[in-house]
């Protein structure tokens, strides 16, 4: 068997997210057994496109009971553990932002035109959603049909309700702050965003699923015309990332955190757009989501082990384990 | 080396039969995707089928980085001449849509290497992958619009 196999070459890197569960503290599990689709990534995986400057970090540090005048190293055991994660995002969207802001990330509903606020003023009243309604189906009143034209982005979800202590259906996109609160506020949160991909004689029809499931009983339809995130605030992001090395020569690299914590404020990386036949300038710049992550511990189930994060290499067929 | 030349060629033309399934090139009577190697073939194409991706291979080299990996450029030649109905001004509009089915044909950057000496072929373990195509300035010659684009394909050599 050929050797050369062994020598790995790499294409771009790919990340997809995924929702971890906030409330367990446990992340969307990837099992390197399964093959999985690249261009077309399984629920709940979210595909966000080209990564750059992919950097993995591991800070974990090892201690050592030595022993002797010498002190002869005896037993190593690690004293912490820490791995973090930098990128960007080639893809300007939702989630890349959320990510990259580490912060609330908020949908800007439409607005009556009143109470300017820098995070979206007084928002037009929602439409209802009727029972029956799926992920891609949103089933609505067929009179309010015409308010909405296909490519808009709308946000499906409930309205907020004294007591609730994280806001979004599904996915957690904020926590409820100590003043007071309007109903739009889980909607203005939310990840229950899509386009209208065509408008049928009964509902909208998205042009994907909502992430975070069917709509919930009560759930309303606002249109966002603008994604908004803050320097500040309480909430960090959490999901679960899957990074993979595409493969060219044979096989494929995943690296997989059941549990990523966004821990950087919102930055970007700037890059200019070469001019292929000349040194002058294009005028032009490509403006890349930065964001840093912290990996968040996980209890892999068949050891009990807690760990941060796992590298998956998938050989091609035929290439020699040693 | 030749199986990686075989395999390259043969995943463009089977990729052109699915991107393009109308592009098409008659030789000896035989139809096929229009995707040729110019050392292949026993009679010079010339300009007769522009609007065929002629492949050529030029330099070779092991890749200085310590391991077996080994390159070779690969030259792609095509263009048009336009249709009579449109007097030849859609030469561009042809050129253009075969800039688009190259891209598409080397979207995906690497393919299983088989030996195609074999009948039927033989894996041969390891996989062949190529850069994004360089597309130089088109060039209009007796009236034929043409584009050269460069391909580095890599390959590990097995001696085959």
């Amino acid at each position: 068997m050929e050797r050369t196999g062994m020598q790995e070459y790499f294409g771009e890197v790919r990340a997809f997210f995924a929702p971890a569960n906030r409330a367990t503290e446990t992340g969307t599990v990837f099992d390197p057994a399964v093959s999985f689709d690249l261009e077309n990534p399984p629920a709940p995986w979210v595909n966000l496109g080209l990564v750059r400057n992919f950097k993995r970090v591991a800070k974990s540090t090892m201690g050592a009971v030595r022993t002797g005048p010498a002190g002869v190293m005896q037993i190593q055991f690690r004293k912490l553990v820490d791995a973090r994660v930098s990128l960007d995002f080639c893809e300007w969207g939702k989630l890349q932002m959320a990510l990259a802001a580490s912060s609330q990330h908020m949908n800007v509903l439409e607005t009556t035109g009143t109470q300017l606020q820098a995070s979206g003023g007084e928002a037009k009243t929602g439409q209802a959603v009727l029972d029956g309604s799926t992920a891609s189906l949103i089933l609505m009143d067929p009179s309010v049909l015409s308010n909405y034209s296909v490519g808009e982005l709308v946000v499906v979800d409930v309205d907020y309700a004294a007591g609730m202590q994280t806001l979004g259906t599904g996915i957690t996109g904020g926590v409820a702050g100590a003043s007071a609160m309007d109903g739009d506020a889980v909607r203005r949160v939310s990840f229950n965003v899509a386009s209208v991909a065509a408008i049928t004689s009964t509902g909208l029809q998205l042009d994907a699923p909502l992430l975070g499931g069917a709509p919930a009983n009560g759930a309303r339809v606002q249109k966002v015309v603008a994604f908004v995130d803050r320097e500040g605030g309480s909430f960090f992001q959490e999901w679960s990332a899957l990074f993979a090395l595409e493969e060219a020569s044979g096989g494929r690299v995943y690296f997989h955190y059941p549990r990523l914590q966004a821990s950087a404020p919102a930055e970007e990386t700037v890059t200019q757009l070469a001019n292929a036949t000349s040194s002058s300038s294009t005028g032009l710049n490509t403006t890349a989501l930065h964001a840093e992550f912290v990996a968040m511990a996980s209890t892999d189930a068949n050891d009990g082990e807690s760990v941060v994060c796992y590298r998956s290499y998938v050989p091609a067929s035929g290439t020699p384990a040693y | 080396m030749q199986a990686a030349k075989d395999t390259f060629l043969r995943t463009l033309a089977d990729r052109l039969a699915v991107v393009n399934p109308s592009r098409t090139l008659t030789l000896d009577g035989a139809s096929r995707p229009a995707v040729i190697a110019l050392e292949n073939e026993d009679t010079a194409l010339g300009n007769s089928e522009p609007e065929t991706f002629q492949l050529s291979w030029e330099g070779a080299s092991q890749v200085p980085d310590g391991s077996s990996l080994m390159y070779m450029d690969c030259k792609l030649s095509y263009g048009s001449r336009g249709t009579d109905d449109m007097l030849r001004t859609d030469r561009g509009r042809i050129l253009t849509a075969m800039d688009c089915e190259l891209l598409l044909l080397c979207r995906r950057r690497s393919a299983a290497k088989c030996d195609y000496a074999q009948t039927p072929p033989l894996p041969l373990g390891t996989k062949i992958f190529w850069s994004q195509p360089v597309m130089a300035t088109p060039s209009e010659v007796d009236g034929m619009l043409m584009r050269t684009a460069t391909i580095r394909l890599f390959f590990f050599s097995e001696g085959v």
